[in-house]
């Protein structure tokens, strides 16, 4: 008799919905781009919205110049600027997330990273949480910096609003209308990159 | 830089196989250039244990795990073939270049920038090179082309609209409007 038992086939692991974009999709842009807001050191701008059947993913662009600022202010923008920020201070941190008609609202302050759960974690819809993004420059006067936000599942056809609020930066909360329906008519063009099972 | 980039659709597959894909997922224009985002995947299950292994040593670029003959070497690699003939892609050397000089090279350059990484897990593999091609290219259709013989990629090519990307370069908007370093 064997000790070890015969082993099957593992599935495949299946990434949650609502964590980010799926891998295997390729997913259709929505244009639109906007200057979400701007101070006279920081630019907080939504670069591009990547849509796809199960939800959308929104890529924002720090970017910060030094003017006048001292060495210790360019220290604290650029860990501000690159998530450096020790926890404790998370309120400075970058805050963003949505609001639908109905009131609705998810955002990157609510969600709580796959590490941080367990595995049969199941939130409720909706969820806006960092996903993807990363990468940017830093140089000695200027600094740039990705991010990205996935919000599952898609939001409703209609407008709903983008806030976002950066107090370590000195960025006020600031709404900005997003048109929903965009969004849900360009996930219709995203396309699987395997064939589905026949 | 002190430009938004526009985003591009453009986006499209270049290689889809049961297999593999390699898709172009990106587009950001910008007054001085503009930025091609690649995604390339391969998923475990559709391989066998041969095509497995090159898979995974051409995206670890380490091929000591292959057999002999072993297949070519190298990464993934983008060119750019314009309506004149001009060509440029990812393995040219790029020529010197001093950003504190008002001098520029006589172009087009095209150098890897901001890639993704290479993931492998189990149920399969993926990387997302990126490029960055300057000045922007004519507005007029061009060839974009990729290959990458050690991932038996063979040479697969595209027309993108230089046009687009044209208009799209010129409607980056300045992230503070008071400095005139638009680019």
């Amino acid at each position: 008799m064997s000790f070890f038992e015969p082993t099957a086939p593992r599935p495949a692991r299946q990434q949650p919905p609502w964590y980010g974009p799926p891998e295997d999709v390729l997913g259709s842009p929505v244009p639109i781009k906007r200057i979400l807001a701007r101070s006279e050191t920081v630019v907080v701008a939504l670069t591009d919205i990547v849509a796809y059947p199960s939800g959308c993913q929104f890529s924002l662009q720090l970017a910060a110049r030094r003017g006048t600022l001292s060495d210790d202010q360019w220290r604290d923008l650029r860990e501000l600027v690159f998530g450096e920020r020790w926890p404790a201070e998370c309120d400075e941190m970058l805050r963003c997330g949505v609001q639908f008609a109905d009131g609705t609202k998810a955002t990157n302050v609510d969600s709580r990273p796959i590490w941080d759960t367990p595995e049969s974690y199941a939130p409720a819809p909706p969820v806006f949480i960092e996903a993807g993004g990363g990468g940017g420059e830093a140089g000695d006067n200027q600094l740039r910096s990705s991010r990205g936000f996935w919000l599952w599942p898609l939001p409703p056809p209609e407008p709903f609003t983008f806030a976002v609020e950066w107090s370590g930066a000195g960025v006020e909360l600031t709404m900005t209308e997003v048109d929903g329906a965009a969004i849900v008519t360009a996930s219709q063009a995203a396309e699987p990159f395997w064939p589905a099972p026949s | 830089m002190n430009a938004l980039g526009t985003a591009v659709p453009l986006q499209r597959f270049l290689v889809r196989t049961d297999s593999l894909v390699v898709a172009l997922t990106s587009v950001v224009a910008y007054p001085s250039g503009c930025q091609f985002g690649f995604r390339v995947a391969a998923r475990a299950s559709a391989l066998d244990r041969a095509d497995h292994r090159q898979l995974r040593a051409a995206f670890l670029g380490d091929y000591s795990d292959l057999s002999e003959p072993r297949p070519p070497d190298g990464p993934f690699r983008c060119g750019i073939r314009l309506a004149d003939g001009t060509k440029v892609s990812s393995v040219d050397d790029p020529p010197f270049w001093d950003p504190t000089s008002p001098m520029r090279p006589e172009g087009p350059v095209l150098v890897e920038f901001s890639s993704l990484g290479t993931h492998i897990e189990a149920d399969g593999m993926w990387c997302g090179p990126g490029y960055w091609l300057w000045p922007l290219p004519p507005p007029e259709p061009f060839a974009l082309v990729v290959d990458w013989p050690a991932a038996a990629i063979p040479q697969t090519e595209v027309e993108l609209d230089g046009a687009a990307i044209v208009a799209a370069g010129g409607a980056a908007e300045s992230l503070w409007p008071d400095d005139a370093h638009r680019d």
